[in-house]
């Protein structure tokens, strides 16, 4: 894709989701919007670009969906479509280690799922090199409130007997849980640019409209400097995540979840310092920007399990590579 | 004619060149050398690396280069850095002074002084901060005077002072800003000339630095003649050569301190026990690091495509300082007693550096006139109370 071509689709899919009042609306309707768009065309034909494009607009718009089992199931080489629905990824419960292990004959699994995990055909997990169907029917499905309930997410739990294997029936490769893992990354970083930017408008918007003390509070340096360093985190994610989708790598990718999670943070605190009490309060939107970027970092390891464990391969390897040049 | 194609072809020539002249580039010290011996040793490397043409790329041939992309001598002085063949902040001056004399020196000039820079013979050193003008430059006084007429005038007389200039003390010449208009004309009064540092009436008195280095200098002037064709841009132009230094300083300059700050974090992660402590603040290091080089990289695929840099360029710079200060917090806190109490090579070059990462947030704009500018310009919050 040329920058061009992405900044046009760019627009296409932040307009599209703006006009869809994201607001209000559910997970399962922004799917439906992202089918119209021809989301699994973009994904078929870039998926490194459309992924970084249409999760940064679903960050941006603070819309759930289930874009990331498309994602991830590309990434697994394993058709989204089941029998008759779709099909549902099993995400880590925490960190990045797989949710599901064996136990002789048996498989046990305890993780979390999209909103698609209330229509899913089936239920798909990675074992020891393997991925798995676990028919809709089997699985133990509960809706999470939690921090962030317009996140949508489930827990997922099973177990019972090893199922039939997956890609026998639909490819013939190895479902390699780094890959998932890097694109679960690569697609959360994307939607934390998304996140951030909002947050940082939303905080930008107060501050000129907001007058104290006989001018908007945008005059002071205090709050001004904290923009500041929220606009330097953002655009370094960027940069990363660009990195990330240039060359799609696992170490890229977990660098850029990585900052992702530090980036959100950092702007977190600076948009909620800067808003304050009409911040606080769930008449504004900042609240759901918030709470959804807590939520992402948890996903596939926060920054700090991410920093530990990248610090740890660098000193194993005794190496700090540069890994990307000019 | 640039022997490789591309960039990264380039690199991997430059690689293997550098691996073979391993021994012959090498300081002879042990440890960082003091600044003496640091000096003649980036010379001695300019010297090697210009005599096979190393040194010439990305330069224009009016000036002694070959030509090709600036991206190639970026690619140099990286390599440099990360080699630990000289110091990046000094090989830096070449990069923020070079340009500036390309861009607005008489083309002559240029092409007189030009090669000595790059081929070891010369150091420059850049004089615009004053004991009553730091981050605001526009209040510079360093007065220049034409002798009769400003228009016809064949020469100026300048008298004034400059402090923290960089290496004054080792420089042959200065890019220097003058006073030409009146007192309060701000940026519309600055003109810049080009100074030879054995000019009578030049007093240079080094400083001692926070980490002990005599590693800038106050600089007097008193009733030094300069000659006209020695003035840099137009009379009273000299903001626009003063600002024309920042998209070298922001893309080649930084490119080449990151290459030796991973260079220094591998250091670190090589001296340090593999604990879960240390490997966090090791990862979180790196976090900047590469978060930084990232930003730097797209910054300079920007320029390489035609851009012109600038407001967005205080984004990098932040970013620089943080990556700076991430690595070097990581020392104190990894390396325990080296930066305070050790007295071996090994503790002084840790110490040294340690110190001088405290400058990052200070030359070149300060943090807080980074935060200004981002606020401002990019973030479009208007002006200040
Ligand atoms: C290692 C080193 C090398 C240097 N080399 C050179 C050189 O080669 N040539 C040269 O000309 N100069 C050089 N300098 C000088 C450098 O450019 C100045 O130190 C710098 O511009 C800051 O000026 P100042 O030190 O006078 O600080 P000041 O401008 O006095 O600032 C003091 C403090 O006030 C803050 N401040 C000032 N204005 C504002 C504002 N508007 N808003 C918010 N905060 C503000 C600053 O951020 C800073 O924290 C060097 C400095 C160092 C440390």
């Amino acid at each position: 894709m040329d920058p061009d071509e992405s900044e046009l689709l760019t627009a296409t899919v932040r307009d599209a989701l703006a006009h869809a009042a994201p607001h209000a609306s559910t997970g399962s309707a922004i799917d439906a919007l992202l089918a119209e768009l021809g989301w699994s065309d973009m994904l078929a034909s870039a998926p490194s670009e459309a992924i970084s494009i249409v999760f940064s607009c679903l960050g941006y718009a603070n819309a759930a969906s289930s874009a990331l089992d498309d994602a991830l199931l590309d990434a697994l080489g394993v058709d989204a479509l089941g029998v008759d629905a779709a099909r549902c990824v099993v995400l880590p419960a925490r960190g990045t280690d797989p949710p599901a292990r064996r136990d002789g004959d048996r498989l046990v699994v305890d993780g979390i799922a999209t909103v698609r995990a209330e229509t899913a055909s089936e239920f798909v997990v990675v074992v020891d090199g393997a991925a798995f169907g676990l028919p809709a029917a089997s699985v133990r499905v509960a809706s999470i409130t939690g921090i962030d309930p317009r996140s949508e997410l489930h827990r997922v739990q099973f177990s019972g007997p090893l199922p039939k294997r997956l890609q026998e029936l639909i490819v013939e490769r190895s479902a390699d849980w780094t890959t998932v893992v890097a694109r679960a990354h690569h697609a959360l970083a994307a939607e934390m640019i998304g996140v951030n930017r909002a947050m940082l408008e939303l905080a930008c918007e107060h501050a000129l409209s907001r007058v104290q003390f006989d001018r908007p509070i945008a005059t002071f340096q205090a709050v001004r400097h904290r923009l500041a360093e929220s606009l330097v985190a953002i655009e370094a994610l960027g940069a990363a995540v660009d990195a990330a989708t240039e060359e799609p790598s696992p170490i890229l990718a977990m660098l850029a979840k990585a900052i992702g999670g530090r980036t959100t943070r950092t702007v977190a605190a600076h948009c909620q310092q800067v808003l304050a009490g009409i911040g606080f309060t769930t008449d504004h939107a900042f609240h759901r920007y918030l709470k959804r970027g807590l939520v992402l970092d948890e996903l596939f390891g926060t920054a700090d399990d991410l920093a530990l464990a990248i610090g740890r391969t660098l000193m194993s390897e005794g190496s700090v590579p540069t890994l990307v040049e000019l | 004619m640039v022997r490789s194609a591309t960039t990264a072809e380039f690199r991997a020539d430059l690689h293997a060149w550098l691996d073979v002249h391993e021994a012959e580039l090498a300081p002879t010290y042990r440890g960082m050398g003091t600044l003496d011996e640091q000096i003649a040793q980036m010379q001695r490397v300019k010297a090697i690396l210009y005599e096979a043409d190393w040194m010439r790329y990305g330069w224009p041939e009016r000036v002694g280069g070959l030509g090709g992309a600036a991206a190639l001598r970026t690619e140099l002085g990286a390599s440099l850095a990360a080699r630990d063949l000289m110091d990046p902040g000094h090989f830096s001056l070449v990069e923020v002074l070079a340009p500036t004399l390309i861009d607005f020196a008489t083309p002559a000039l240029a092409a007189e002084v030009v090669p000595s820079l790059l081929n070891g013979s010369e150091m420059w050193c850049q004089g615009f901060s004053e004991p009553e003008t730091g981050s605001d430059l526009s209040s510079l006084r360093c007065r220049a005077v034409a002798e009769g007429d400003p228009s016809t005038a064949t020469q100026w007389i300048i008298n004034g002072q400059k402090v923290w200039t960089s290496l004054a003390h080792f420089s042959d010449r200065c890019v220097l800003l003058t006073r030409t208009g009146p007192p309060d004309s701000k940026h519309l009064g600055i003109t810049a000339f080009f100074v030879d540092m054995d000019t009578p009436g030049i007093t240079v008195r080094p400083i001692e630095m926070i980490n002990g280095v005599r590693e800038f200098a106050e600089v007097f002037f008193d009733d030094v003649v300069v000659s006209t064709d020695r003035i840099l841009g137009s009379v009273n132009g000299g903001w626009a050569v003063a600002m024309s230094i920042l998209p070298f300083e922001r893309s080649s300059c930084f490119w080449q301190r990151i290459a030796y700050l991973y260079q220094r974090l591998q250091a670190l992660t090589r001296l340090s026990e593999p604990t879960d402590r240390n490997a966090e603040i090791i990862g979180n290091a790196f976090l900047e690091l590469h978060a930084l080089r990232t930003r730097s990289r797209s910054t300079q695929h920007r320029l390489a495509a035609g851009a012109t840099l600038g407001a967005e360029t205080s984004i990098d710079k932040v970013l620089v300082a943080a990556g700076e200060h991430a690595v070097y917090n990581a020392a104190r806190r990894l390396l325990h007693n080296t930066i305070t109490l050790d007295d071996t090579v090994h503790g002084e070059q840790w110490r040294t550096e340690y110190l001088y990462s405290r400058s990052a947030t200070i030359y070149g704009g300060t943090a807080e006139i980074q935060r200004n500018i981002i606020a401002r310009r990019l973030l479009n919050l208007g002006d200040e109370r």
